[in-house]
């Protein structure tokens, strides 16, 4: 087959780009309109555990800093928003933004002593953290309802949009997801990004290089505990119960299926990874309900040999079958010209270019609308009726 | 002032002795061979002075101040870099993105000004990678700036390690052993382009280094460690004839 060659950021690119964005927006804006109420709902799930599983990889895909304690902190936004819908009487994004603070500070601090620990050990202790969750929740049974948990109403559509409640319930987890995403995305992809990675690839060199670990490590961790915590508050909103049963260590270890089977150290990984720790063990318990754990382990583990890499990994993979993707040459030539403008001395020419700026550079930053977007769903199932 | 000095410096891992009251100095400018035979301790010397060893005793100081109080990820700032023996680049990067690192201590960027990826930290990364993109060119590494370093030979790699202390802007580059694994056509190569990039950013350099043709017809002056004691310092001619040199060198080449 002949491979397509495109460059990048070249005109080509850019509307394959767009064109894919656009269809997947039209297909996550269409879904609820297509799909049975049930199915709706199971969307909206996934669209919650993306929000998670995103925030699990930018800590231990990026960083390399592996949790297996993640539930605490969706446990955190969830039981926090519980509890504000419960006895304040608040709008509608407080519980957002309180959730993502709390969570956002509680992994800060946990993150602190974190900086000791790697690899095996650091998930030992946050496992540890997901052991304590469901007890500590039915503890303090004042504030977060004990083992019965907290009761909440779910949103009802306004009537001015003339969604039904799922449809409604759908659009706002998509919009938190789209923000979320967003946000995510602008981490990993600058100076800010390379530290983390730079830390995870090789921690020494990374500080030689300038990189104080502890700064990539605590903020990720803050920032990876915040997102979970908007998760969780989604969660509460989207389930309208919280009881600590539902904040197990499984959780936890969900999200991490999600986050390797998505793709390590990806921001669009997230929605697969999502999606398959939402779908399949349900497909599994269908196929035998006794066994369907055995066969969902198995599954993982099949997966885990034929795409190493993940989905994102595979998709990789297949991209370069089909397509080369150049590097514009107006860029090098760019560099190049600052360069003789200035004699040749290349200190010259880097000072020249920090406050120059070429404006095509500008225009040149590939794949990123697209891989913003948690979308694409395409299971099969059950016609809306509307 | 000397640009970089080194007093009585001692370092010993359980009883192992590394370096044994070390003393050197190097002028701004110049470039300074460090050689010995394996285990001489050159790289333990680096890795004191870019703060990875604590010494047991002795002192370094960089433009009259003391390093050892300086954390390791301060010292790309005070204007020192260096480049690893066996490589530290981080695998998952493009060769352009290992560069921009070595540019990290330059970043204003944070962590709340790229989540919300605020005008400035558009412009600065702009910035960054342009001037990344022309070390490259400089450096004749611009077809790799998009490859992963992962799947790249050996020599390209040691270059690529230039190209990122180089990033830091700085005034002491420490080098261990750029040459090491290159055929004798790239070696020759690796000569030009230090004496190179010494002349255009300004450079002191302070090289280790197996090739001593190399070293030799670069260095101004040359330090020789044997078994962690300095038995040698001078022009490099000098030091090439000197007897205890000889003798270190024909004891472990034997
Ligand atoms: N982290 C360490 N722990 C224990 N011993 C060490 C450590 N680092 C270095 N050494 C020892 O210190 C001595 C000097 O080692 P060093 O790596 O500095 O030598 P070198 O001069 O760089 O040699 P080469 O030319 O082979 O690179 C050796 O005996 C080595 O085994
Ligand atoms: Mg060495």
């Amino acid at each position: 087959m002949k491979k397509l060659t495109l460059t990048r950021g070249g005109t080509a690119h850019r509307t394959i780009m767009l064109v894919t964005v656009l269809v997947l927006v039209a297909v996550a804006l269409y879904l609820p309109h297509y799909y049975a109420p049930y199915r709706v709902f199971q969307f909206t799930e996934v669209l919650v555990f993306a929000i998670a599983v995103l925030s699990l990889n930018l800590l231990t895909g990026y960083t390399g800093q592996i949790s297996l304690g993640h539930s605490f902190f969706f446990a955190i936004g969830a039981y926090t928003t519980a509890v504000m819908f419960r006895d304040l009487d608040v709008a509608f994004v407080i519980p957002f933004v309180v959730a993502f603070v709390v969570a956002f500070v509680v992994g800060f601090l946990i993150g602190i002593p974190a900086l000791r620990l790697s690899g095996v050990y650091l998930a030992l202790v946050t496992i540890a953290l997901a052991v304590i969750t469901p007890p500590l929740l039915t503890r303090f049974e004042g504030l977060t309802g004990g083992s019965q948990g907290i009761n909440i109403d779910t949103p009802t559509a306004p009537a001015w949009s003339g969604l039904a409640d799922d449809q409604w319930l759908y659009y706002i987890c998509l919009v938190v997801a789209a923000v979320v995403f967003l946000l995510a995305r602008n981490l990993v992809r600058g100076g800010v990004g390379l530290s983390m990675t730079a830390v995870r690839d090789n921690e020494l060199a990374a500080r030689t290089m300038g990189v104080n670990p502890a700064v990539p490590k605590t903020r990720t961790f803050a920032y990876s505990a915040g997102f979970a915590g908007v998760a969780g508050a989604l969660y509460t909103l989207v389930v309208g119960l919280v009881a600590p049963g539902s904040f197990t260590i499984i959780l936890a270890i969900n999200l991490l299926v999600g986050t390797v089977v998505g793709g390590m150290a990806t921001i669009a990984g997230a929605v697969f990874g999502a999606a398959f720790i939402g779908f399949v063990p349900v497909y599994t318990s269908g196929i035998n309900p006794a066994l369907g754990g055995v066969i969902y382990g198995a599954v993982v583990i099949l997966i885990m040999f034929v795409m190493p890499g993940g989905v994102m990994g595979l998709a990789r993979r297949i991209r370069g079958w089909l397509v080369t993707l150049e590097e514009p040459a107006d860029r090098r030539r760019a560099s190049g010209t600052g360069q003789t403008e200035t004699a040749g001395s290349l200190p010259a020419a880097r000072a020249g270019a920090v406050d120059g700026g070429t404006e095509q550079s500008g225009t040149t930053d590939p794949g990123t609308a697209q891989d913003d977007r948690p979308g694409e769903q395409t299971t099969t199932g059950d016609r809306r009726e509307n | 002032m000397p640009l970089l000095r080194v007093s009585d410096l001692t370092v010993s891992f359980d009883g192992v002795v590394a370096l044994e009251q070390a003393s050197f100095d190097v002028e701004e400018g110049q470039v300074c061979g460090l050689i010995g035979p394996n285990g001489a301790g050159k790289t333990t010397l680096f890795n004191c002075i870019s703060r990875i060893y604590q010494p047991t005793s002795g002192a370094i100081e960089f433009d009259g101040k003391s390093v050892l109080s300086v954390p390791s990820h301060r010292i790309s700032a005070l204007g020192v870099a260096r480049t690893f023996q066996n490589l530290g680049l981080f695998d998952s990067q493009t060769v352009l993105q290992n560069v921009l690192v070595g540019a990290h201590h330059r970043m204003r960027a944070n962590f709340l000004t790229s989540v919300l990826r605020l005008p400035g930290v558009r412009r600065e990364e702009r910035a960054l990678r342009d001037e990344g993109m022309a070390l490259l060119v400089d450096l004749g590494l611009e077809s790799h700036a998009h490859q992963p370093v992962g799947g790249l030979p050996f020599g390209t790699l040691k270059r690529v390690e230039i190209a990122r202390a180089l990033a830091s802007r700085p005034r002491l580059m420490m080098m261990d052993e750029p040459a090491s694994g290159l055929t004798h056509a790239e070696v020759d190569d690796v000569g030009e382009l230090l004496l190179r990039i010494r002349a255009s950013f300004g450079l002191t350099l302070l090289l280790v280094e197996h090739h001593m043709s190399l070293v030799m017809g670069v260095s101004d002056k040359a330090v020789v460690l044997d078994f962690g004691r300095k038995i040698a310092e001078g022009p490099p001619s000098a030091v090439q004839q000197d007897p205890a040199v000889i003798e270190a060198y024909l004891g472990s080449s034997v």
